[in-house]
């Protein structure tokens, strides 16, 4: 398992190295900053064979660079989430459980433009995401299993079409007594695939309470919560983007987001199984503006 | 045109995934499906088959035959009820929203407690400091101190306080008698007021795997000497069978340390600590997973912790706690 994560340290190392080589004269930087909301399920056999959905919001912070070759998306997150459990309707006394979701989300991605497959319009690109996550989930109802705890890392492979729809020349639009012009305008329309080619999980063990809950002489938080857990290199996951992005006269830009992700991380014992639809709203501050 | 709408319908089939990649919806109210989600639970996790001689596949049988396709949801209920109170267990329980089932040990043996003789003859001006009744008995030779539930808090300033207090006595008493447990992170918070150096206490063992007795290595279970304010003279600990769970796993614990004595009755039990979880219904439960073995390597906590010296109520008359008495008489002899 370490010379898996020290792979990927490297790998991620190298890709970073690499931006140099690929920088061309137009390099636009941005600094973003989404807020957001979603609607997150997840479903954790070791507690309950119940999905637990619900909405929440996120809050982003990230950095954007772009090239006419290549493009990183780097994104630190947070999400919050009040979550319900789907239990089947009651004729005699409806049962409620409610959980809170938090999740902490690192998002790398690295697409480079592929010449061949790109036509005057649009740009494909191909390259790799690495994601992770931190969850807590907290469900009173299970009592001293009430604290669910995992981290998710995940290498994925990644594919991204990107329509131009700028408006390049003034225009005169006629809706009926009403005449507006529209000014030149840059803004595009992207799709993103990312597929889990390396799905790594560390989840709780057989008992689920950590060792550190059992013994309860272990009073320091982290071994109190992670004993017990264990990584595992299994699972899938999937992700979707639909973005849509309009560029300011000045540089800046804002972008709407749909995200889709769905995950499922079996570690040793039980399946964790974890989808989200967000939509996100950002801004992005052009860094070339300085 | 086409092509953006190619763009969306890809991604809107691909989030539309979601419900083909996952599996299906376990979640039913159908009675057997419940009852051997129940079932198969503990099967895999609960860790006093062995001990207790619980025929689990004998317990399916016998209940099962009473599962109907038609019963209602508070018949459903009591067969699940009464097939986990089997186990004799405390920490086993399942969580309705119309009932809690529960074995109540406490009710099945003598109660040894009553807080009203207490407040009335023994300590009428007692202090209330955080979740913990005390005052001085015997011409100030003695503290009593009441710690009703391990569910209560212990700031580092409170037993600073109360042990600051007694500091010039010839001994406390602490009372735990009809204390049901609670967080068990209490146990060494208050223990180690009284532990001169760190010491081993006992042992855990967890369930890590199908088979009824997989369990893994023993964790030790140790408890550490505060570095502030301590008292080392002796200590009394009032226990009946209401002293359950953090409690027994207290009792267990002071047996390691030679100025502390036990006094009353044998614990209710609870040596293993009970997880969570939900049935496809909705409703919750728990049991043990996890026991406690003390230093010679012996699991007797989930059926109690005997005293070092035995004492129990008399209800004759009201205005006396022989337990009480009794750990005043030791500690003065």
């Amino acid at each position: 398992m370490n010379r898996l994560i020290t792979f990927l340290m490297f790998f991620n190392c190298l890709v970073l190295s690499a931006q140099d080589s690929l920088n061309t004269k137009k390099n636009d930087k941005f600094f973003t900053t989404s807020y957001g909301l979603m609607n997150a399920k997840y479903r954790d056999f070791a507690t309950s064979p119940l999905f637990y959905s619900g909405p929440g919001f996120l809050f982003n912070l990230g950095n954007m660079r772009m090239t006419s070759k290549w493009e990183n998306v780097f994104e630190l997150g947070l999400s919050f989430s009040l979550v319900s459990a789907r239990i089947p309707k009651s004729s005699y006394l409806q049962a409620h459980t409610n959980a809170y979701f938090i999740n902490t989300q690192f998002y790398d991605s690295w697409l480079i433009k592929i010449d061949k497959l790109s036509g005057e319009k649009y740009d494909v690109k191909l390259g790799g995401v690495l994601v992770s996550n931190f969850n807590s989930r907290l469900n009173p109802s299970f009592q001293n299993a009430g604290a669910g705890i995992e981290f998710l890392v995940n290498g994925m492979f990644s594919g991204k079409i990107c329509w131009d729809i700028s408006r390049k020349s003034e225009k005169i639009r006629n809706l009926y007594f009403i005449k507006q012009t529209l000014s030149p305008v840059k803004r595009s329309i992207a799709f993103q695939l990312n597929t889990g080619l390396l799905n790594m999980n560390f989840r709780p063990g057989y008992a689920y309470l950590s060792d550190g809950a059992i013994n309860g002489s272990d009073t320091k938080w982290v071994s109190y919560f992670l004993s017990g857990h264990s990584w595992s290199v299994n699972g899938w996951r999937f992700g979707s983007r639909l973005e849509y992005t309009k560029y300011k006269p000045n540089g800046n830009g804002i972008k709407w987001s749909y995200i889709w992700d769905a995950l499922n991380a079996p570690g040793k014992f039980e399946s964790l199984q974890v989808a989200s639809h967000s939509i996100q709203f950002t801004l992005m501050f052009n860094k070339n503006n300085k | 045109m086409k092509f953006l709408i190619a763009l969306f319908s890809v991604f809107f089939l691909v989030c539309s995934c979601e419900k083909a990649l996952f599996k299906p919806d376990k979640s039913s109210s159908d009675p057997l499906t419940n009852f051997n989600y129940l079932w198969n639970e503990v099967d895999k996790k609960y860790s006093y088959f062995e001990l207790k001689n619980i025929d689990w596949d004998q317990i399916k049988i016998k209940y099962q035959a009473k599962i109907t396709q038609d019963m209602g949801e508070e018949k459903l209920f009591k067969v699940l009820a009464d097939m986990l109170k089997e186990l004799k267990d405390d920490h086993t329980n399942l969580m309705s929203p119309f009932d809690v089932s529960r074995y109540d040990v406490a009710l099945k043996n003598d109660v040894n407690f009553r807080m009203r003789t207490i407040e009335e003859f023994y300590i009428p001006k007692a202090m209330y400091s955080g979740g913990i009744s005390h005052d001085f008995l015997s011409d100030e030779k003695i503290g009593y101190i009441r710690y009703s539930s391990f569910m209560n808090g212990i700031s580092d300033a409170t037993l600073d306080f109360i042990l600051k207090r007694y500091k010039n006595t010839k001994g406390l008493i602490l009372d735990l008698r009809d204390n049901g447990g609670g967080n068990i992170q209490n146990v060494p918070l208050l223990l180690e007021r009284f532990s001169s150096q760190k010491t081993l206490v006992g042992y855990f063992k967890t369930r890590n795997g199908k088979n009824r007795t997989d369990f893994s290595e023993k964790q030790s279970f140790y408890i550490g000497s505060y570095a502030g304010v301590r008292y080392e003279k002796p200590l009394m600990v009032l226990i009946d069978r209401g002293s359950f769970s953090a409690t027994t796993m207290f009792s267990l614990a002071t047996k390691s340390f030679p100025t502390i004595k036990l006094i009353g009755d044998t614990t209710g039990g609870g040596g293993g600590l009970p997880n969570g979880g939900q049935l496809p219904n909705g409703w919750t439960y728990r049991f043990s997973i996890s026991q406690l073995i003390d230093l010679e390597g012996n699991s007797y906590a989930e059926s109690g912790v005997s005293p070092n010296i035995n004492a129990s109520f008399d209800w004759s008359d009201l205005t006396k706690d022989e337990i009480l008495d009794r750990a005043v008489l030791e500690i003065l002899k």
